[in-house]
């Protein structure tokens, strides 16, 4: 019997190896084929309904499947989509009105109005995650057949960029999705190239997309299937692609060297910002940061260009604000208005009545290298006196949860490059958010941002980049350093794939086959 | 009938396990610092929509009452849906279930041949064989199943490309490409079971062959094949079969590294991933899953000694 049961292992173990011996052969994998685009990526989206999708790590998940109001371009500049008029109405932008495009349906057939896109803006404004964006808007409502209006209780800046595939509360949901919002999260209802291939997806595993049979405009359908596949082990997913089984990924600094000597091609740009966000400026908590010659003695204590060096090379970019260049805000002479002087930062903190410095206790996350920045700057903080313990966040609730408890006057961040008037709402406004916790108040700020929310667009900038002098001025964080969003991509198949300060590449509409 | 009364008898005296892991479970996860409903509405959200889904999922109420309304829907036979995705937990895990099992019986299969096969030329032959099954066994055991399927995937599949980095296809896809896609994951799960498996049957076989009854049979003039294939391999299978159950067990734990690492969609993946996220449903369905995976490798352990030993059978 035994005898038996060792031939028929035996057996089995020969069919194993017969069939990977057969296979062996062939290296071509089907995402290194022609019509179908394989792309990596390191995390299963949150949700796929556009309302509740994480904006960043979601996007080419909901981008293939949502058509959005407009569309950002590469340069920046907003362009036309589902809409092909645009603008706010009268002065002030408290109105913005759009015309959508005639004859366009939605993937299951429907026919696209202005009341169904409107009740999908409505929709996202009321249930969606990023409330804080859309806090503003108090009505949106069909003005005619293709007319949509929006109406803002305070101006609001920044609606064409709320409406495009980057921050993703533009992305127009069919009255079927709307009708059944659950569904969202494992289906599509969108009028995007795509549609989600339900029966080829595994959740938490891969996406599959095929082309929408219903859309506006066949030309911007590039591939005969688009698979997005969750590999979180970022070894295995750069070998995948180097090995071509799949075609673009996200990657890290270290990680360049491998990539390009694989023959992938590399692109990048900044994407976020890092450091320490000095919570507690009324000085509840901790008494010294009250006094903004404390903050700004911590600023001063700061080597940014060797914290930046040493933790991301020439992928990181030291800076003392919060904002990227090529966006509104970013002001070029305030990159290094804090130039390290250890000398000056024990100046400030005698002047302050700290001599001998203080204590502080900080929290901060163990993502994108936001703790090993944390620890660069405990370090260097040492050297001026400022002694710190850190609390490491393991988990995004984990640091959503101490963020908020107001426990910790300082908290190490990371952020996503964003417009300032978006970046007001979670950083400068006096409300309390994960960034301003303790919804810490500067009437000036406050009015500086009011003027600059309700300015012509062309006056906006800089107004703007006074904005991020004065917050820099008031020392409300010790920003360390900017990095580049990094990707890999085999550029013998694709053409297209690109990168820019506050913009994804676009899977949906411009990444295409040579 | 002695067979299905054992099975009925071990079955039923593994209830209260089933209950004391899902309760461990719970607890273990309500003391992982985070919360789940923080997750879901992110950094934008108000602190009025926090609470509401924090409603919504029921972590509003205290643990006890959480863990009761777990189990009344576990008893209607449903496990409840992922905080996350919203899909039902059984869904999502039987679809992850043939994966696992595909890993895990393929590595259990691959190492039980050829650890019997060693154990049995070294038993066989000694001397210099005996030393390599030992130095295999020690480096087996030493090298971490994680750190063996990065070095598999470098020269395998970068170097020479005979096998895919990532993924798993189905059987019912392609066959031949699901067996493709199990090489180097069954690979980096075997190495250390094929060495501690053959070293026990080494050790076996030499010890049955040294007893008493297989002296007789030898002096009786029994073929030195008939021997061996017939009565020593017999009894020495049941220490074997013992450490294959072991083995078995083990694998399931090591499943999560060398699904991550080749993004193989099965359960070790899923908790992992379920366990960042706080997504307690999921960890909870995921955990019961493998808790009866391990109750039925047990039971089958059972059954082979009763196979293999007719003592075991009358007791």
């Amino acid at each position: 019997m035994f005898r038996q049961r060792m031939i028929s292992g035996l057996a089995t173990l020969v069919v194993l190896a017969a069939a990977a011996t057969a296979c062996g052969g062939s290296s071509k994998e089907s995402g290194g084929q022609g019509d179908t685009l394989t792309v990596i990526s390191p995390s299963a989206p949150a949700s796929l309904d556009p309302a509740k999708a994480n904006v960043g790590s979601d996007n080419w998940f909901v981008n293939l499947a949502y058509d959005t109001v407009l569309r950002q371009g590469q340069d920046g500049k907003t362009g036309p989509a589902l809409a092909t008029k645009w603008g706010y109405v009268g002065t002030g932008n408290r109105e913005f009105e759009f015309t959508l495009r005639d004859g366009v349906k939605f993937a299951d057939g429907t026919a696209m109005t202005a009341q169904t896109v409107a009740a999908s803006l409505n929709y996202t404004r009321k249930n969606g995650l990023n409330v804080s964006w859309t806090s503003a808007i108090d009505s949106v409502t069909a003005t005619g057949p293709l007319t949509v209006r929006i109406h803002c209780s305070s101006p609001h800046p920044n609606v064409p960029q709320l409406l495009n595939q980057i921050l993703l509360v533009g992305s127009v949901i069919s009255p079927a999705g709307l009708a059944d919002a659950k569904k969202m999260g494992t289906q599509s209802f969108g009028a995007g190239p795509y549609v989600l291939d339900t029966a080829h997806t595994a959740t938490g595993d891969h996406y599959t997309y095929t082309p929408n049979p219903n859309y506006w405009d066949k030309t911007k359908i590039h591939w005969k299937k688009v698979i997005i596949k969750i590999v979180a082990n970022p070894n295995s997913a750069l070998q995948a692609v180097k090995t071509g089984q799949a075609d673009i990924l996200g990657i890290t600094a270290n990680q360049v060297d491998t990539a390009t000597s694989g023959g992938l091609s590399v692109i990048r740009s900044p994407n976020a910002f890092l450091g320490i966000d000095l919570v507690d400026r009324d000085g509840v908590l901790s008494k010294p940061l009250k006094d903004v010659r404390v903050r700004q003695a911590l600023n001063y204590g700061v080597d940014r260009e060797s914290i930046t060096k040493a933790l991301f090379q020439q992928y990181g970019h030291a800076t003392d604000q919060i904002s990227l260049p090529g966006l509104d805000g970013f002001a070029a002479d305030y990159d290094n208005h804090y130039s390290y002087d250890p000398a000056k930062a024990k100046q400030l903190l005698a002047a302050a009545g700290y001599p001998n410095g203080f204590a502080l206790h900080m929290e901060t996350q163990n993502f994108f290298g936001i703790d090993l920045v944390t620890q660069a700057v405990v370090q260097q903080w040492k050297q001026i006196g400022v002694t710190t313990t850190v609390t490491t966040d393991t988990s995004i609730g984990q640091w959503l949860g101490n963020a908020t408890s107001k426990k910790f006057p300082a908290l190490g961040f990371g952020y996503g490059g964003a417009s300032t008037y978006t970046l007001s709402l979670d950083w400068m406004l006096p409300h309390p958010t994960a960034f301003n916790p303790f919804a810490s108040q500067d009437p000036a700020l406050t009015a500086m941002l009011a003027t600059a929310a309700a300015a012509p667009q062309e006056q906006q900038p800089a107004l703007y980049q006074n904005v991020m002098r004065r917050v820099v001025d008031q020392a409300w964080f010790v920003s360390v350093l900017r990095t580049d969003g990094i990707y890999a991509f085999n550029s013998r198949k694709l053409k297209g794939f690109a990168v820019a300060p506050s913009y994804l590449p676009d899977l949906a509409w411009a990444t295409a086959p040579k | 009938m002695a067979i299905f009364r054992l099975v009925i008898r071990r079955l039923l005296s593994s209830t209260p396990l089933l209950f004391m892991v899902s309760a461990l479970t719970f607890v273990l996860v309500s003391l992982v610092p985070g919360d789940p409903a923080r997750t879901i509405v992110g950094q934008h959200a108000t602190e009025e929509q926090y609470r509401t889904v924090r409603g919504q999922l029921g972590l509003d109420e205290p643990l006890p009452v959480q863990y009761w309304h777990w189990l009344v829907r576990v008893f209607h036979g449903d496990l409840a849906s992922s905080l996350f995705s919203g899909e039902p937990v059984t869904s999502v895990l039987n679809n992850r279930l043939p994966v696992s099992i595909s890993l895990i019986v393929a590595g259990t299969v691959v190492s039980g041949i050829l650890g019997v096969a060693l154990g049995l030329l070294s038993a066989r032959r000694g001397g210099f064989l005996v030393r390599i099954v030992d130095g295999l066994s020690l480096i087996g055991l030493a090298v971490p199943a994680f750190w063996l399927a990065l070095v598999l995937i470098a020269v395998l599949a970068v170097q020479l490309r005979w096998f895919p980095v990532t993924g798993y296809v189905p059987f019912a896809d392609d066959p031949a490409q699901w067996a493709r896609s199990l090489v180097l994951p069954v690979m980096s799960l075997s190495v250390g079971a094929v060495a501690i498996i053959a070293k026990q049957t080494r050790d076996s076989v030499l010890d049955t062959s040294t007893r008493d009854f297989i002296r007789v049979m030898q002096a009786n003039g029994f073929s030195p094949r008939s021997i061996l294939y017939r009565h020593v391999l017999r009894n020495a299978a049941l220490p074997v079969v013992t450490v294959l159950g072991v083995v078995l067990v083990s694998l399931l734990s090591a499943a999560v590294f060398v699904e991550t690492v080749f993004a193989m969609p099965g359960l070790g993946s899923l908790t992992q991933q379920a366990t960042i996220q706080h997504d307690i449903p999921l960890i909870q369905g995921a955990v019961l899953y493998i808790t009866v995976l391990v109750v039925l490798v047990n039971l089958l352990v059972d059954l082979a000694y009763g196979r293999l030993d007719p003592r075991v059978r009358a007791a």
